[in-house]
């Protein structure tokens, strides 16, 4: 099995080899020679990734000390020491009123910054990645890609629809960059004209059933006409990709790892995240790194299930096996980031790493752990806000946003667009 | 999925140090080999499927002579008239599909048209078609105009309550022929529809919901403190309650069954966890409990116990919640914000009661957890996997160490604290233990019926229950006070309800 190499800066050849068509692929990024003056500029795409860790991040080992820029590395940090310069870690960070249905509704709100999580009434809104995929989704083959180690994804469409996750490292591999042959995709043009028809066919009965209902019905019916029309555009946008070859990356996809070797899995889907990224088939994507009630018995010295150790009880014990666990989902991260920027992209490239629970023990929402990487921001330090009193964590979205070339005022509960002591 | 475990032998648990480890090797009781087993499929009950029938009858087709005796006869479709039979079939699913007697197909068809202009085969064709049909909104949503139901709105309210699923050919029927309002109508159908195996969908989906069963795998059990927790008593803690909830409604037993019960719906193995003698046998059956026992009544079921704490702990707080959303219907409002939440400590020294009484102390927090807490202490006495106890088990202390095996399993754990399931409800009234306090709540069945009447019209409507609601609800709860409140008279009163018969 080759892997990719991310070492260097890529032939052109390399994603020809083994083609048989010449073929021109658009000039990205990652095949600038690696000598060449690679800041971002304005006109490198810019991407965007948000990864949750929905059973939590021990905060003693993940937040440093110290704030500012002289801080001590926490055993996590650690993990990712060469970044340094490139990531800004936050603590006394959390979205506003994050009591929900249970200890873990905020999960659906980590990225959307919705309130009262899975309670009477509520209703999810957009996802930052969704409104990323927005603004640049036409431009690439997948608008955005949401990607699970287990479990549910953290995207969400506008309407507060949860868009379901993508699991299989080679499923996402095989609709990256494995072209069907010429009966297959002659197959799946006539699957989207067929497709089309189907949507035209159901758009008159559906205006007639808008017509005869009232202001509620509409507001529940608009969920199936909002998804028509996002489907409407993808058929579009699909058809436009179908008949061009896909980009080609020496690859392959491993065997998919057992069932409980969550560190493997989540190293397989990074690396077919990193291949979209620099080959930029999209530039939008979420990754949930899981959740799960058995045991990770693959890292060693791990012998109780990882949901359990989250609810350590302040037992030493749990609390040394959870560190364990964590410790190599930063490792995982690292080899991650690694990638990134040996292929140029991490400097376009914000990623958003972080926790939807503070305290996983005791489910509480408060003071998150959050990571910012790379994107165009002046990192090096630990912005330390109050951990009571907590920063708004939506107002790091607009900030994002920003950065990306959205111009919004705000998102979510946001309450001001910058964070403070961040640029 | 056929899964084949040799139960009680712990063959291969990682967390277990090898000399611990018991397996089949050294295991010297009885047993019996399975020397292979055979799976055949697809069962095909009958040809043309009911599907197939759906959709072919009708339309000629013609078998294909097969090459071998063993392959199964395939069939060619010969429409001579496609656009005739393309209608006549889009029509009768659409009934279906649409639940209503004149189904809009006309864009359905047209699309088969056009399909078949392009130069498909009827078959392809139809397919498209179809998938379209199933695309609609028509299809996808209950469509109930505001006010009283029409037939069709409540034949399809009445089958997705009760079956879950669309109306069946007899009550379409009825529909169809107006016949459906009939208060009489309604109630032979309600005894019709349980009886179907599709009631089941009901039992499940409905305990699932009110119970919160479906969350029966969200945390796993801590396997040194719990090591009686395994597949078969995971198999079995929901099916208890499924059982004993259905039983309820077919045999119209009064509300108090859920707090307190004469009887249970046991196997083997929940039997020997509730220390309830001679239930032999894998199988469930209705038994005959003794009078000091803690258990009958939902409230002291094993599932409700495990969904209702973590895998490692138990919290007053959130059995607290649970007992009064689910079981007497109160929501208690949200904490304000800027309380921080108590963080349990399993290392032993304290309880979590003794981590919330400093909590309680304050007069903000008290006006809420008067209400709250003491459920949750008496139900204290039940372990995150449904075992009474009177003391927590911990994973250090000064406690007596225990070394179980169970069912092949060791654990580890210590005696913990004693666990104090005393306290007093909001009212004043006191109790000293959990049979006590059980014997309090069982009084206050009238609010067990309006919970339920709530849920169930909740669950039958699709849509909250509000403020206008109100009396309706108290009626039927006066309705059914007459006579104990039974759970099956509840629902004969709701299908006779304006909240059911009305959007």
């Amino acid at each position: 099995m080759t892997n990719f190499s991310f070492n260097k800066s890529i032939d052109r050849r390399f994603f020809l080899k083994g083609s048989g068509v010449a073929v021109a692929l658009p000039f990205l990024s990652a095949m600038q020679p690696a000598f060449a003056a690679s800041k971002s500029s304005s006109s490198n795409p810019k991407r965007f990734v948000a990864i949750n860790a929905p059973l939590g991040i021990h905060g003693p080992h993940f937040f440093p000390e110290q704030a500012g820029r002289d801080y001590k590395l926490s055993p996590y940090l650690e993990k990712i020491k060469d970044h340094r310069k490139k990531f800004t870690v936050f603590s006394g960070v959390s979205h506003v009123n994050q009591n929900g249905m249970n200890g873990h509704s905020s999960e659906s709100t980590w990225l959307t910054a919705a309130s009262r999580p899975g309670l009477a009434g509520f209703k999810n809104s957009i996802s930052l990645d969704q409104l990323v995929a927005q603004h640049t989704g036409a431009q690439t083959r997948y608008p955005y890609m949401a990607v699970v180690a287990r479990g549910k994804s953290i995207s969400w469409t506008a309407n507060g629809v949860s868009i379901p996750g993508e699991g299989s490292a080679s499923h996402l591999f095989k609709k990256l960059f494995v072209d069907g042959s010429q009966k297959e995709i002659d197959a799946q043009v006539r699957k989207l004209a067929k497709g089309k028809s189907i949507l035209d066919t159901i758009k008159n009965p559906t205006k007639k059933l808008e017509r005869s209902l009232g202001h509620k019905d509409k507001e529940k019916l608009d969920e199936f006409t909002t998804s028509i029309r996002a489907l409407e555009v993808r058929l579009q946008q699909n058809e436009a990709w179908v008949r061009k070859p896909k980009p080609k990356v020496d690859y392959k996809v491993g065997k998919s790892p057992d069932k409980n070797d969550i560190i493997a899995k989540q190293e397989q889907l990074y690396d077919i995240m990193a291949l979209a990224l620099q080959t930029d088939s999209t530039r939008s994507i979420t990754f949930s790194l899981g959740s799960m009630n058995a045991v990770p018995d693959n890292i060693k010295g791990v012998e109780t299930d990882w949901h359990n150790l989250s609810h350590h009880g302040k037992d030493p014990a749990k609390i040394k096996e959870l560190k364990l666990v964590e410790e190599a989902e930063f490792v995982a991260f690292n080899k991650f980031l690694n990638k990134l920027e040996a292929a140029k992209v991490l400097d376009d490239t914000t990623v958003l790493l972080g926790s939807n629970l503070g305290n996983a023990s005791a489910h509480s929402w408060k003071n998150l752990p959050t990571l910012v990487v790379g994107g165009d921001f002046k990192h090096g330090s630990h912005i330390a806000y109050d951990t009571k009193n907590n920063a708004v964590f939506a107002n790091l979205f607009v900030q994002i946003a920003h950065k990306l070339g959205i111009n919004i005022d705000s998102f979510g509960s946001s309450t001001s667009t910058t964070m403070k002591g961040f640029s | 999925m056929l899964k084949l475990e040799p139960y009680g032998i712990n063959y291969k648990k990682p967390h277990m140090k090898p000399k611990e480890k018991f397996s089949i090797k050294t295991y010297k009781g009885p047993g019996f080999a399975l020397k292979h087993v055979k799976i055949t499929g697809p069962i095909r009950r009958e040809f043309p499927s009911k599907g197939h029938k759906l959709i072919f009858d009708g339309i000629a087709r013609q078998a294909i002579p097969s090459k071998s005796k063993k392959s199964p006869q395939k069939f060619k479709i010969t429409s001579t008239s496609p656009e005739a039979d393309a209608a006549k079939v889009l029509n009768r699913i659409g009934q279906k599909a649409f639940r209503t007697n004149d189904p809009d197909v006309k864009p359905y068809v047209d699309l088969f048209k056009s399909e078949m202009a392009q130069g498909e085969a009827f078959e392809p064709a139809l397919i498209t078609s179809i998938s379209a049909l199933l695309c609609s909104p028509d299809f996808l949503y209950l469509r109930e105009t505001p006010g009283k139901l029409n037939d069709f709105a409540l034949a399809a309210r009445l089958s997705y309550f009760l079956n879950r699923t669309t109306p069946d050919d007899k009550l379409l029927d009825l529909a169809r022929q107006g016949k459906l309002k009939s208060s009489t109508v309604l109630n032979s159908e309600l005894k019709r529809l349980m009886k179907k195996p599709q009631f089941n969908r009901f039992i499940n989906d409905f305990t699932d919901a009110w119970l919160n069963l479906r969350d029966m795998d969200f945390t796993e059990p801590d396997k040194t403190l719990y090591p009686e927790y395994a597949a078969f008593l995971r198999y079995s803690m929901p099916k208890e309650t499924q059982l004993f909830f259905k039983e309820l409604i077919t045999s119209n037993l009064s509300v108090s069954n859920i707090v307190k019960s004469d009887f249970a719906i046991l196997n083997n193995r929940l039997a020997e966890l509730y220390e309830i003698p001679n239930v032999s046998g894998t199988h469930f059956r209705k038994v005959k409990l003794p009078a000091d026992t803690v258990r009958g009544g939902i409230i002291t079921h094993a599932s409700v116990h495990k969904v209702s704490a973590n895998g490692t702990n138990t919290s007053p707080v959130v059995r607290g919640i649970w007992m009064l959303e689910r079981i007497l219907g109160i929501h208690p409002p949200p904490p304000p914000p800027g309380v921080p939440g108590v963080e349990p400590d399993i290392r032993g020294a304290k309880t979590l009661r003794e981590i919330l009484d400093k909590h309680r102390s304050s007069p903000n927090c008290n006006s809420c957890h008067t209400k709250i807490d003491p459920l949750g202490f008496a139900m204290e006495s039940f372990s995150p996997i449904g075992v009474y106890r009177e003391n927590f088990r911990t994973k250090k202390g000064k406690g007596q160490r225990i070394t179980p095996r169970v069912h092949g399993s060791w654990a580890s754990y210590y005696v913990g604290p004693k666990v104090d399931a005393t306290g007093a409800f909001s009212d004043g009234r006191e109790f000293n233990s959990f049979n006590e306090f059980r014997n309090h709540l069982v009084q206050d069945k009238k609010l067990v019926a309006k919970t339920m009447a709530k849920k169930l019209l909740t669950f039958a409507t699709g849509r909250k229950m509000g403020f206008s609601d109100r009396d309706e609800i108290e009626r039927i709860v006066k309705v059914v006070s007459k006579n104990d409140y039974r759970l099956g008279d509840i629902f004969a009163e709701i299908l006779k309800s304006k909240i059911f018969l009305n959007k």
